[in-house]
């Protein structure tokens, strides 16, 4: 075999070689090509340095709870069937509840846009129109059948409200596919102390009402969003609270001027500056 | 073939049963089978993007489609790559929407970039330099062999690709790297180019 085949398998087996996946006789066979072949022992030398770099950790650990959770709504608003026992599968199409849109595609199901939570058609599964055949029995199952189809009907729009109300608020599920995308609402930013456990920025962040949606910035700047109906100001005082909170900003304007941080807003002046890029001052941590 | 495989799951039967219980409709399965990929999910797909929206959006949709498509999944594979699977299709559909919307502009998004060597870079800078002019298909293919330990064939299951092509990835992906060598005396990686022994 002439020598640039052999170079070109040789260099082919280096990455499985490296990573300790490579079979045993085809390692023998490159190690017994590398003692004699300068040029492969540098490109495996190339090959080892970009698996190191790759080998340690990245710098930031996300926590899993928080993003759970939010699956977690995803599959409630898609009016996914959770059981504890084992049932029938839960496959893509099925609805929650009867005359409701279900998710037409795995695809579509995966978007919790408002066009999933369409509200039912007039007279969907035939239970709103009262059945010919009950006037056999006369005005009595008449009225049953249609007081079923009222209740019916009722409680189709119910759930139809409710996917609308679950989607609706969940505007930062959107995601870059949407026609309108739309940022999750930031309300503070905050810098932690490098040695803050993954543990205990959760619980600080559970404590505040507060969630990460985006960050850490190169310079460590985490944008974070309420997850409760708590004010603001109550969320940043909870943060500022901790020693392990090394800065914590307001993304608006607070209501009373004196929002902690020196800040170079106005006092006194009533009318919000408007600074949706953040507060203007001598605290804002570069972005 | 044995082989050391510390970045999987060390119970791949523990994966399957959970499966089987999110055909079900067990929610609480997928909980379990989601905390367990979580952090190797997060690592491989920061390798593309740094931002955290992004990373728990793929991550989500991956593990919506898991809840939804568990029964599809074929016993003779493996648990792993065919989660993994899901995740690297996933992202790089999400990547595409991200540059077809131009919504943000990251300068570690994905976009190519042709590399500038210096001599006064560090072992570390060269690197993420030169990732930054890798393409998503091989630096996901980069993180999985070397971030997770999958081997040539488990690489080919996850990107769908032939082996081939996982191949050439690697091969173009070192090439590309080899470029933004600190050039050490004018000589690209004359020396012991990052003092690997």
């Amino acid at each position: 075999m002439n020598r640039d085949t052999e170079h070109a398998e040789m260099t082919e087996l280096m990455p499985w070689y490296v990573n300790g996946t490579l079979k045993t006789a085809e390692t023998d066979r490159l190690e017994r090509h590398l003692a004699v072949c300068a040029v492969c022992r540098e490109d495996l030398a190339l090959e080892r340095s970009m698996a190191a770099g790759l080998a340690n950790a990245p710098a930031v650990e996300y926590l899993p709870g928080p993003a759970l959770r939010r699956l977690n709504e995803r599959l409630d608003a898609l009016g996914t069937k959770s059981v504890t026992t084992p049932a029938t599968p839960a496959t893509p199409a099925t609805p929650a509840a009867p005359g409701v849109a279900g998710p037409a595609a795995p695809d579509a199901a995966m978007r919790p846009s408002p066009s999933v939570a369409s509200p039912p058609a007039p007279g969907a599964p035939g239970t709103a129109l009262p059945k010919v055949t009950g006037l056999r029995s006369g005005g009595g199952r008449w009225l049953l059948a249609a007081s079923f189809a009222a209740v019916a009907l009722a409680l189709a729009y119910l759930v139809a409200a409710r996917y609308q109300a679950a989607a609706g608020p969940r505007a930062d599920y959107r995601t870059v596919t949407t026609s309108a995308p739309s940022v999750p609402a930031t309300a503070i930013r905050a810098v932690f102390a490098p040695n803050l456990s993954v543990g205990e920025l959760e619980r600080l962040l559970d404590e505040a009402g507060l969630r990460i949606v985006a960050g850490p910035t190169e310079a460590g700047v985490y944008s974070l969003a309420a997850t409760t109906e708590r004010p603001v100001s109550a969320s940043l005082a909870a943060l500022r609270r901790h020693e392990s909170v090394r800065f914590a900003e307001s993304t608006e304007p607070l209501p009373s001027s004196r929002a902690g941080a020196p800040s170079g807003a106005p006092s006194g002046d009533a009318a919000p500056s408007g600074a949706s890029g953040g507060a203007p001052g001598a605290a804002t941590p570069p972005n | 073939m044995p082989k050391p495989s510390p970045a999987k799951n060390p119970t791949p039967r523990g994966d399957r049963e959970l499966l089987k219980a999110i055909v079900a409709g067990e929610r609480r399965a997928l909980e379990e089978l989601y905390l367990g990929y979580h952090r190797r999910l997060a690592r491989f797909l920061s390798r593309l993007s740094p931002r955290y929206e992004l990373i728990e959006e793929v991550i989500n949709d991956t593990f919506l489609v898991v809840w939804q498509s568990a029964e599809r999944f074929r016993d003779a594979s493996q648990v792993s790559t065919w989660i993994m699977g899901i995740a690297y299709r996933t992202a790089l559909k999400s990547l595409r929407r991200q540059k077809n919307h131009q919504t943000a502009v990251s300068l570690d998004s994905s976009s190519e970039q042709s590399c500038e060597p210096a001599s006064e870079f560090e072992t570390r800078d060269w690197l993420q330099q030169g990732f930054k002019a890798l393409s998503d298909e091989q630096r996901l293919t980069l993180e999985l062999a070397y971030g997770l330990g999958y081997s040539l064939e488990e690489i080919a299951a996850v990107t769908e690709a032939p082996v081939g092509t996982v191949k050439a990835r690697m091969f173009h992906a070192r090439e590309k790297l080899r470029q933004c060598l600190p050039r050490l005396g004018g000589e690209a990686g004359s020396e012991n180019p990052a003092g690997v022994a």
